[in-house]
């Protein structure tokens, strides 16, 4: 799995800090900081918990096929 | 519960979209058929009164899922199409083409719809800001020196607001409510959005209606509301809330919303997500309808694994933003005029920032940021407490 953001899109909601902690983080604006672009198996699940709760579409989730 | 053979998705923005996803995200390798009566690309609607209004942002960027994408997820998507009926004892759906759809599952993720004020809306110069199309028809209009009338100093009628101001339009709003956006973040945070807006050049008329339309053929050239005072328009944009898209769902139980347990489950094999949801929020004890952006897509997920076999309770924070002019609202947990609120101001914050907390008594109810989204993380980890003993707070993290 990789994971991409787009912090121009970024509404600063901090969702997914509150849901993926080890692989985001927000700077002093809120805007979204990747933490971890490749996440362990073991982080697959709250990655796609915050991509799929992000209500500004700012993070994008590649699956390996 | 047996693997189902065919879900259905009524519904293609935010809820369903993401519903979609998630059920393959799962690894259920059904037959899935998405319905959206729109027509086109899926797309997100938060934009609409925000960036894509603003000129930020091409229409592209709210693209919700592309060709490639439905087909990665072998999704079959029916659209300009929506569900006319719905027959539970047989667990099928009638659509707007005449056929009949059966389903193993099925997600209710209509939506809701713009309301609107009827002999206003017959008018060539009125609009509701909900679709695509809405947004960019009221776009054209953001010129300067046009005089705009917006109708609801809601969410979306200031936000609207906002954006038109920065376009260099001369801007009325008019409202039911003492002081705008009170019934929704109580009078202080009211006040203080009033404020911003009038130090931009925004006119407000509260706590009036409208009593009167002046016509010139199919234009509407000047309103009187019922204080006496009129208002010259070149264009109205009615922003007074929505209705949920449920009326299709027969032999459910409706209140504010298509009525459903914890599980996000309003019949045998039928779920709904989103702004037509109403739900049993375990944690609040107590039913709610959300209309915000975050849960449609945070109900889908869950609705989505309850289809599979999964009973996550679901049982949310709620949150949502708001974009006003350069300060950015952040809502987390409960809000309103019935709490009483204190205000956090910190040395560590830039200008204009600061936090407000909503109590009932002693307890904390909700936080709203104003311009500080980081620190407000700081103060939002008590607001499950209120939550009445449960595992809901175990939700989605389960």
């Amino acid at each position: 799995m990789k994971i991409t953001i787009y912090p121009e899109k970024c509404c600063g909601s901090g969702q997914c800090v509150v849901n993926a902690p080890k692989l985001f983080d927000q700077n002093d604006d809120g805007i979204i900081i990747l933490l971890k672009a490749d996440p362990s198996p073991d982080q697959y699940e709250s990655a796609r918990l915050a991509a799929g709760i992000c209500p500004a579409l700012a993070i994008e989730i590649h699956e390996d096929l | 519960m047996n693997s189902p053979e065919h879900i259905v998705v009524v519904g293609a923005s935010a809820a369903g979209i993401t519903a979609a996803r998630a059920l393959r995200a799962q690894g259920w390798g059904g037959r899935l058929t998405l319905i959206g009566k729109e027509g086109g690309m899926p797309y997100d609607r938060p934009p609409l009164s925000k960036r894509l209004m603003a000129g930020e942002c091409p229409v592209e960027a709210l693209n919700l899922m592309s060709e490639d994408g439905m087909k990665a997820l072998n999704l079959h998507y029916l659209d300009g199409t929506s569900a006319t009926a719905l027959h539970t004892h047989d667990n099928s759906l009638q659509l707007s083409d005449g056929t009949t759809l059966h389903y193993d599952r099925l997600l209710i993720a209509t939506g809701a719809d713009a309301r609107v004020i009827p002999n206003l809306s017959q008018a060539a110069n009125c609009y509701s800001l909900r679709n695509l199309n809405d947004a960019l028809a009221i776009r054209e209009h953001l010129t300067v020196g046009k005089r705009i009338l917006v109708v609801g100093a809601g969410f979306i009628g200031t936000e609207l607001a906002a954006i038109a101001r920065a376009s260099g339009c001369q801007v009325t709003v008019i409202d039911k409510s003492k002081t705008p956006l009170a019934a929704r973040v109580g009078d202080v945070v009211g006040k203080r959005i009033e404020k911003l807006h009038e130090a931009n050049g925004v006119i407000f008329h509260n706590d009036c209606e409208l009593a009167e339309v002046k016509w010139r053929d199919r234009i509407i050239t000047e309103v009187r509301v019922d204080t006496g005072v009129a208002i010259a328009c070149d264009v109205i944009v009615v922003a007074i809330g929505a209705a949920p898209n449920v009326g299709w769902c027969s032999g459910l139980t409706i209140r504010s919303g298509v009525v459903c347990n914890q599980f996000c489950e309003a019949a045998s094999n039928v779920y709904a997500a989103g702004d037509a949801a109403e739900w049993f929020h375990k944690g609040y004890g107590e039913y709610m309808r959300i209309e915000h952006r975050t849960n449609a897509s945070e109900q889908a997920m869950a609705a989505a694994r309850n289809m599979l076999g999964s009973r996550i309770e679901y049982a949310p924070l709620p949150f949502f933003w708001s974009d006003q002019y350069q300060v950015q609202i952040h809502s987390y947990g409960r809000i309103g005029p019935q709490y009483t609120v204190d205000i956090v101001e910190d040395d560590h914050l830039k200008d204009d920032s600061c936090i407000f907390r909503y109590y009932q008594g002693n307890t904390l109810m909700g936080v709203l940021s104003w311009n500080a989204s980081r620190k407000a993380r700081e103060y939002i980890k008590p607001l499950k407490d209120v939550w009445t003993k449960s595992d809901a707070s175990a939700a989605l993290a389960g």
